[in-house]
């Protein structure tokens, strides 16, 4: 028997309403924005192969298809999908420009055949994110600016916790 | 290096509004991480108006990278003549001013005659075609196989595919059969986005690239090596001689390139091209019939570019 093998999607989605440049430090203006949850986005992207690639495509990422986080602070989720059909996940999310009611795109990160190399660059990413927050207020003179490195440990641990 | 050949340019630049969607575009061309963009302005029949692109300023203010460091995207600006009259003379050579104000000029065929005038004769660099409707006529080996011992390249844009679903269906129809005629060589993939969400980063386009029948090694040359060709055949044919020398003053040489000279810095007079300038002048792999132009040109100091 030959074992299933995966490959695994980092990707991120980067909404029309709040400018890119601040697509993170939404912290606050995202959450009066109806939040996405991973079904949404589970259901967008089997929305779009079902109008992209039709039944076949459905019927061939149907078994694999998984989206194992996302989180709407960030707006970075990983997903997960067989080996042999993942250009056909990919090509669904670049045809992507709404989810519910919210115009968007999505962009992929990283792709790879662990879930621990995703972890790791989502971490990294996040670390990114953060220290812009970060410049951003000291721009702007915004003293209240939380620790950094309790939101360093915040996302490492949920991202951590994730499982095959 | 990524490059995004192909982003519309306002009609109208005076706008604020435009203004702004420009510069929205362009923060997230940089976000994605491309490092050259052209902007396009098309142009259906005479070429008559100058050329309205003017280059955003650099990004020095930009806070979009946390370890501080400047965010930059070289700039080009491209003009596209849209072809629909072949008898009609439309002036694109490099002599025409207006043309030669644009970094890169490209052809819009509107049928097969004017499709294989412009693969086998026109002055160009891209050849492009309107994929997001029915073509108009069948791509043919014959003509494509000129353009592309020329080094003109085709293009495809990929924002109508995003924009809605029966441009997506002819694109990918009209991708597919360019990429068997050309057996995917000389092909660029370039945005063509009006708005900001229809653009994607670099590997997704690489991706959309694998689903119109290319591999992902040749995907991923259209969006930066075969740009890069297309760059560089616009400088040749811009401002060299015969696509082999070009000439540049001493006085825009690097303090790191003056060796080039044979010279270090106090002895040259920067700016000034006089005999003793003139002595200088170092002669790169000429040619013979070169030669004597050379002499009439060697008043301004030169150096090869590579």
């Amino acid at each position: 028997m030959v074992r299933l093998k995966n490959r695994w999607l980092l990707f991120e989605v980067i909404f029309e309403d709040n400018s890119h440049l601040h697509s993170s430090s939404s912290f606050s203006s995202s959450r009066k924005q109806e939040a996405l949850s991973t079904r949404d986005v589970y259901s967008a992207i089997k929305d779009s192969v079902q109008i992209n690639f039709g039944d076949y495509g459905v019927g061939c990422i149907a078994a694999s298809i998984s989206v194992k986080y996302f989180s709407p602070f960030t707006n970075i989720g990983v997903l997960r999908i067989s080996r042999d059909h993942y250009h056909i996940v990919w090509g669904a999310m670049t045809f992507i420009t709404q989810i519910k009611t919210r115009r968007c795109l999505i962009r992929v990160l990283h792709l790879g055949g662990t879930i621990k190399q995703c972890q790791l660059s989502a971490i990294n990413y996040d670390r990114d994110q953060i220290l812009l927050l970060k410049r951003h207020a000291e721009l702007h003179d915004d003293n209240k600016f939380i620790d950094i490195d309790e939101l360093f440990k915040q996302s490492k641990s949920q991202i951590m916790a994730m499982e095959q | 290096m990524f490059y995004d050949l192909n982003l519309p340019y306002p009609t109208q630049p005076n706008i604020a509004q435009q203004q702004t969607e420009l510069r929205k575009r362009v923060d997230l061309l940089i976000k994605f991480g491309y490092q050259v963009v052209a902007y396009n302005h098309t142009i259906t029949g005479k070429l008559d108006k100058a050329n309205p692109i003017n280059k955003l300023e650099t990004y020095n203010d930009s806070p979009d990278s946390p370890s501080g460091k400047q965010q930059k995207i070289e700039q080009l600006s491209r003009i596209t003549v849209v072809i629909e009259d072949a008898s009609q003379n439309y002036g694109l050579s490099s002599t025409n001013n207006i043309i030669s104000s644009y970094d890169i000029v490209a052809v819009q065929p509107t049928n097969e005659k004017i499709f294989q005038n412009a693969c086998g004769t026109l002055e160009v660099d891209i050849i492009t075609l309107e994929m997001g409707s029915r073509l108009p006529f069948y791509i043919k080996h014959g003509p494509v196989g000129l353009a592309i011992e020329r080094g003109v390249y085709f293009e495809i844009c990929y924002a109508p595919a995003i924009r809605d679903s029966a441009s997506r269906r002819q694109l990918i129809s009209n991708a597919q059969s360019l990429v068997r005629v050309t057996r995917g060589k000389n092909i660029i993939i370039t945005s063509e986005a009006q708005k900001a969400m229809e653009l994607r980063g670099p590997y997704d386009i690489v991706n959309l690239g694998t689903i119109m029948g290319m591999n992902q090694a040749m995907a991923k040359d259209c969006i930066s090596t075969n740009c890069r060709a297309v760059v560089m055949h616009a400088k040749t044919r811009r401002n060299t001689h015969r696509a082999v020398v070009s000439f540049e003053p001493i006085s825009s040489l690097k303090p790191n390139e003056l060796w080039k000279v044979g010279d270090d810095k106090k002895n040259i007079n920067v700016g000034k091209t006089d005999f003793k300038g003139k002595s200088k002048v170092k002669r790169i792999r000429l040619s013979k019939d070169d030669e004597e132009e050379e002499e009439n040109e060697a008043e301004i100091s030169q150096d090869m570019e590579i």
